[in-house]
């Protein structure tokens, strides 16, 4: 580097002007000889010639290097602005090139498309999964490939609506046909290049193949859902011949074995409670529980939850105070809502001193909301406050205070308000009492 | 007088036996069949006024059964309770479609709340 530093152009102006001055300061007498008289004629005035000779090599001496460097900085800039030129050029070349090559040989599926969905410039995983030709998908039209049901072509059009506007689309899952005429489920994500571009083929559409995982999701719904079957079918036997024992005027049943029945009657209960509990969690583990969101209105869901709890807090004496403030309506999956919701009301009610109030104050901006649930009661430990989500724990004080509980409540509040892109957080004292909060966005994320 | 009817159809038995005796008790004149294909068959021939219906049966299920009975005449008119285990999102979406009246979770209800439930779609 060094070397070729010294070998510049400008350091070579530098030599050589150098060289150039010496030979002036060499030559200086002849020089100014030459520059200030006739041939033939005599110096008169020797200390005047010296002092002009002198300011003369001077000027000399500054300018003939500064001349150099300049004319040499020009070459050079022009010599290296085309060796840059050059370059760019050539780094453009390899650039496109390897561009070619990754797009070409990207396990990916890629193509480009124009705004009425024809195909071009298919790359290789493209082909194999449209199982066509590049000359079968220049005639092929993406969006006739899709719409496979009424629900689907709902979604097309929204699809077709967000490309008309270059809208990116992000990971939308729908079935599509292939070019062989198979169903496969995908995840498309489309990125387009501005509306007015003149480009016609201005989208780049990219294609995920979850079919595997789709049907793999199936098979577990199907045990869950068969599990859920068998296991609810003998309870149910069980608790409708106690319930019509301890109902039937004709049967008459009295005394200790009335006693009984109940008992088993209320186990019966519980093991319903638990076993939708477990199915639940076995869904949000097993990936297979996915949020169907729609508008709720957080108030009727806490109404309708409270209109349930009734019975219990009335007999306990604990009285619901309900507070909202803002716009209530979100977006959001109602069903994993009031899960979590109903599982923070009926901590609070079980768990709650006699006579007291559990304040419930739901908070709504303009894009995120909060939902507390406060009591005074049994309050957690704080050595234990680390443990309250997870699965199957129950606080020292709880297990004492009542043998009820399945430990999966909190977990699943947690889980479902994660699902929708939320958190819970909580404080809490012991014998003091518990607030919990639940805060999430007004229209979840993924929407 | 004239006796209202309910026709239950559910592949398990015990849950049968039980059902009928809850409205026997109520003085409802009760028809019952194991399995979806037997169930429709009694349908068509008794025309009770209410159907319990169970989905998850052999050879035919609840869905198929609802199918066949909205290509008859009566059978679009008669109000169907849809009582099952099967509680998933699917299901109930399913039976939303098929045009079932009301849809009860088995496991869920008392006795009392089947027979009040049937009743409001007497009156």
């Amino acid at each position: 580097m060094k070397l070729e530093r010294l070998l510049s152009v400008e350091w070579l102006a530098l030599y050589i002007s150098a060289i150039l001055v010496a030979l002036l300061w060499l030559l200086g007498d002849p020089l100014a000889t030459v520059l200030f008289y006739e041939p033939g004629q005599m110096i008169v005035d020797i200390a005047l010639f010296e002092r002009a000779k002198i300011a003369i090599l001077f000027l000399l001496t500054i300018l003939v290097p500064a001349v150099a460097f300049l004319v040499a900085t020009r070459y050079d800039l022009g010599h290296r602005t085309e060796t840059i030129a050059e370059e760019m050029v050539s780094d453009l070349m390899l650039s496109r090139e390897q561009f070619r090559m990754l797009y070409e040989n990207s396990p990916m599926p890629y193509f480009l498309m124009d705004d009425a969905g024809n195909i071009r410039k298919p790359n290789r995983a493209a082909l194999r999964f449209l199982e066509g030709t590049e000359d079968q998908c220049s005639i092929a039209n993406f969006f006739s490939m899709l719409a496979e049901d009424e629900q689907a072509i709902e979604a097309m059009s929204l699809l077709r609506a967000k490309v008309d506007h270059a809208v990116p689309v992000s990971r939308e899952e729908m079935p599509m046909r292939t070019l062989q005429n198979n169903v496969r489920q995908v995840q498309i994500s489309i990125y387009s290049l501005e509306k007015k571009s003149p480009i016609p083929f201005k989208h780049l559409v990219t294609l995920v193949d979850i079919t595997a995982e789709r049907e793999s999701e199936q098979v577990k719904t199907d045990f869950l859902l068969l599990a859920s079957h068998q296991l609810r079918t003998p309870l149910t036997t069980i608790k409708w011949y106690v319930d019509y024992l301890l109902t039937s005027k004709q049967m008459n049943v009295q005394g200790e074995v009335r006693e009984y029945l109940e008992q088993v009657y209320m186990g019966s209960e519980r093991m319903v409670d638990l076993i939708t509990t477990l199915l639940t969690v076995s869904r949000i583990e097993m990936g297979t529980l996915a949020p169907e969101y729609t508008q709720v209105s957080v108030k009727e869901v806490v109404q309708d939850i409270l209109q349930e709890l009734n019975p219990g807090m009335t007999k306990k004496g604990v009285t619901p105070v309900l507070r909202v403030v803002g716009d209530d309506v979100v977006v959001t999956d109602r069903t994993m809502i009031r899960i979590a919701i109903h599982n923070l009301l009926t901590n609070a009610m079980k768990y709650s001193h006699p006579d007291s109030a559990i304040r419930i104050e739901a908070n709504f901006g303009s894009s995120a909301g909060t939902i507390t649930v406060a009591d005074r009661g049994l309050g957690i430990p704080l050595s234990e406050q680390d443990n309250i989500f997870t699965k199957l724990f129950r606080a020292t004080n709880a297990r004492s205070y009542s043998t009820n509980g399945t430990g999966l409540g909190l977990y699943l509040t947690k889980s479902f308000v994660e699902k929708l892109g939320g958190t819970v957080d909580f404080s809490s004292e012991e014998n003091v009492g518990t607030s919990f909060t639940i805060t999430m966005p007004r229209i979840a994320a993924e929407a | 007088m004239n006796q209202h009817s309910v026709l239950v159809i559910d592949d398990e038995e015990s849950l049968v036996n039980v059902l009928e005796r809850k409205f026997g008790d109520e003085g409802m004149t009760v028809y019952t069949a194991n399995n979806g294909r037997e169930g429709l068959e009694v349908a068509l021939r008794e025309h009770p006024d209410v159907i319990l219906l169970d989905i998850m049966m052999p050879e035919m299920d609840g869905f198929d059964v609802m199918r066949h009975l909205q290509q008859d005449e009566w059978g679009r008119t008669v109000p169907i309770i849809l009582l099952t285990n099967s509680s998933s999102i699917e299901t109930v979406a399913k039976a939303v479609h098929t045009g079932m009246s009301e849809f009860l979770v088995k496991t869920d209800m008392r006795l009392d709340d089947v027979v009040g439930r049937v009743k409001q779609h007497l009156s």
